[in-house]
């Protein structure tokens, strides 16, 4: 059983400033969404007001619908999962997935029956019987989202749930998240600082910066449709490059780039992902540019540019990504393209 | 080094109580000799009279009377301390200290006027009284417990759907047992082996060990029975220690 959640104009104040303003955000039914942002943004205290472990100084949190207001944390059906595991020590693995059966009055044994098998579904059910002090990171964190998946949640909070693991026990956990979604379909609210994460399992992203959600759409969306130039730093976006626009098209060293019809005119910036550009030779790009530095990220290389400098003086960097080792060299002069039917601005 | 300072430290615990085990055992000792001249079980019969019996059985409902009122209060105290402000609670920390600094008997001759003239009963008085002089110490046991405690156990708790007093029961005491148990021991005692509170505010009527061993040093001259009762005294504080040393011993050992 899952539901959905809204926030509507929730701010939250410590007394020293606002550590939420506004905040109006909607998590459909079985959706997964990811709140995105810096230490400090709001997001794990928009979590904690959404679990009822703090309240908001303004504003409503509605569960299909119905406000939460005075509903205390353990009637909500929400069930937290904190970076930290958060097993009780003096409780076994299977006693710890049973504590949410037990605590509304269970018995022992159908309980722990109901345990088994949210620990199978993490594949730990040969744990069963250890103390949580035996268990390897991954594993604590795989029985901490089982127990918190044995309380049936209406609502499920991850707050950065991965960010302690190493890089392979992640892929494993977004897999194993992908199956719960698969099987269970619950409802899910995503803290994260890692806009890699949030893309992998969320179906969308609210980008929050100092307490505000600057923008909340699909995955795709706020990478190449960032609406400020903050959300496309926050995403991992390199370039932005200033111009103006005019006539439904951005102008600037790179060009004249047709932009999203209802773009503003006048001053603008450009923004085109790195992974959508590609390098070509001279003269058979939007644009020229010099090779300022090459950074080997993996699989990947990152190119910045700088550019030719425009009839009109006007200048300006990129940075590109490619496949591979590309056929480049520091001081060398590449034709760069841009594939997109269309490009994007945002305002300054 | 360790080992050696580990050694001396052992026998500055250890080598008072062997001429108490000897005395315990002795028949005859007879100046100057090394080792009693001949033993006998009588110190054991002595241990097994009648009034040493409810001697025991008083001193053990003192001690457990006053771990059962300071030990809910030391946790209360110090969730409050932590609660506080740190100006505030630094203030309330040196409050909560001072029984330590007061002279023990300034303080039992200060009470002791205030309670006859609430006409207590001497036992609750003297449990009353001793339950302030154990409070430091329960408060700063539950105080470095509280430390190390993470408050987001209890959070995760409601999330899963327990309630306040579920929360409390299944979550936050039993992981502070083991300060608990730590706290209630320390004020066990303070009950158990008190001499000044029992003997000024008891009045006479609470006939406790440390009371009989006190009267039997002073003026039998019996140092069998000397010894027996300083025994007896030792003994269950060894027994209770080791009863909550063993868990944890166990857990290394396993480890």
């Amino acid at each position: 059983m899952s539901s959905s959640l809204s926030f509507t104009k929730v701010s939250r104040n410590f007394g020293h400033g606002d550590v939420l303003r506004d905040i109006s955000l909607t998590v459909p039914q079985s959706a997964c969404v990811a709140l995105l942002g810096a230490s400090g943004s709001g997001k794990s205290t928009l979590l904690r007001i959404a679990a009822g472990l703090d309240a908001p100084s303004a504003g409503e949190v509605l569960v299909d619908g119905q406000d939460l207001s005075g509903v205390p944390a353990e009637e909500r059906g929400i069930a937290l999962v904190f970076q930290k595991p958060l097993l009780f020590p003096h409780l076994n693995v299977l006693d710890n997935v049973a504590f949410s059966a037990r605590m509304s009055g269970q018995s022992k044994r159908a309980s722990r029956s109901q345990a088994l098998a949210f620990l199978n579904l993490v594949q730990l059910a040969d744990f069963a019987h250890r103390a949580p002090g035996k268990l390897s990171g991954g594993q604590e964190q795989r029985v901490s989202l089982a127990r918190a998946l044995a309380r049936n949640p209406r609502i499920l909070l991850l707050d950065e749930p991965f960010s302690s693991l190493d890089s392979q026990l992640r892929e494993d956990m977004y897999a194993l998240v992908d199956d719960i979604r698969s099987q269970l379909a619950p409802t899910i609210v995503l803290v994260t600082h890692d806009r890699r994460e949030a893309s992998v399992l969320a179906d969308s992203i609210a980008v929050l910066d100092e307490g505000r959600i600057l923008q909340h759409g699909p995955v795709a969306q706020v990478h190449y449709k960032p609406a400020t130039l903050a959300v496309n730093r926050t995403l991992g976006g390199l370039n932005e490059i200033p111009g103006h626009v005019s006539q439904g098209c951005h102008v600037s060293p790179f060009g004249r780039i047709p932009v999203q019809p209802d773009a503003s005119e006048g001053p603008g910036f450009l923004v085109l992902r790195q992974e959508a550009l590609h390098l070509v030779p001279i003269d058979q790009g939007a644009v020229n540019g010099t090779v300022t530095d090459l950074k080997p990220m993996g699989a990947h290389t990152l190119v910045r540019l700088q550019l030719d400098t425009a009839t009109d003086g006007s200048t300006g960097s990129l940075a590109v990504e490619v496949v591979g080792a590309p056929d480049v060299h520091v001081g060398g002069v590449a034709g760069i393209s841009f594939n997109g039917a269309s490009g994007w601005t945002a305002p300054g | 080094m360790h080992l050696g300072f580990g050694v001396l430290l052992g026998a500055w615990i250890v080598l008072p109580l062997i001429p108490l085990m000897l005395w315990f055992v002795a028949g005859q000792w007879r100046a100057p000799d090394i080792l009693p001249g001949t033993y006998s079980a009588q110190g054991l019969i002595e241990l097994f009279s009648p009034q040493i019996q409810s001697a025991t059985a008083t001193s053990a409902a003192l001690g457990t009377s006053v771990a059962l009122v300071a030990t809910p209060l030391g946790l209360l105290a110090a969730l409050a301390i932590r609660r506080l402000p740190r100006t505030h609670s630094r203030f309330v920390e040196v409050v909560l200290l001072t029984p330590l600094a007061i002279p023990p008997f300034a303080l039992v001759m200060g009470a002791n006027v205030l309670l006859l003239r609430i006409y207590t009963p001497s036992f609750s008085a003297v449990v009353l009284v001793l339950a302030v002089a154990a409070l430091p110490y329960t408060t700063f046991m539950f105080r470095s417990a509280l430390a190390s405690y993470d408050d987001r156990f209890e959070e995760v708790a409601r999330t899963l759907g327990a309630n306040a007093r579920q929360t409390l029961a299944h979550v936050r005491l039993p992981l502070l047992a083991a300060a608990t148990a730590r706290a209630a021991f320390l004020a066990f005692l303070v009950g158990w082996g008190d001499y000044i509170a029992t003997l000024l505010i008891g009045g006479g009527q609470l006939r406790t060990l440390p009371l009989i061993l006190g009267s039997a040093a002073a003026g039998s001259g019996n140092e069998q029975l000397t010894a027996a009762l300083s025994l007896a005294v030792i003994g269950p504080p060894l027994v209770l220690l080791a009863a909550l040393s063993a868990p944890r011993l166990r857990e290394r050992i396993r480890r």
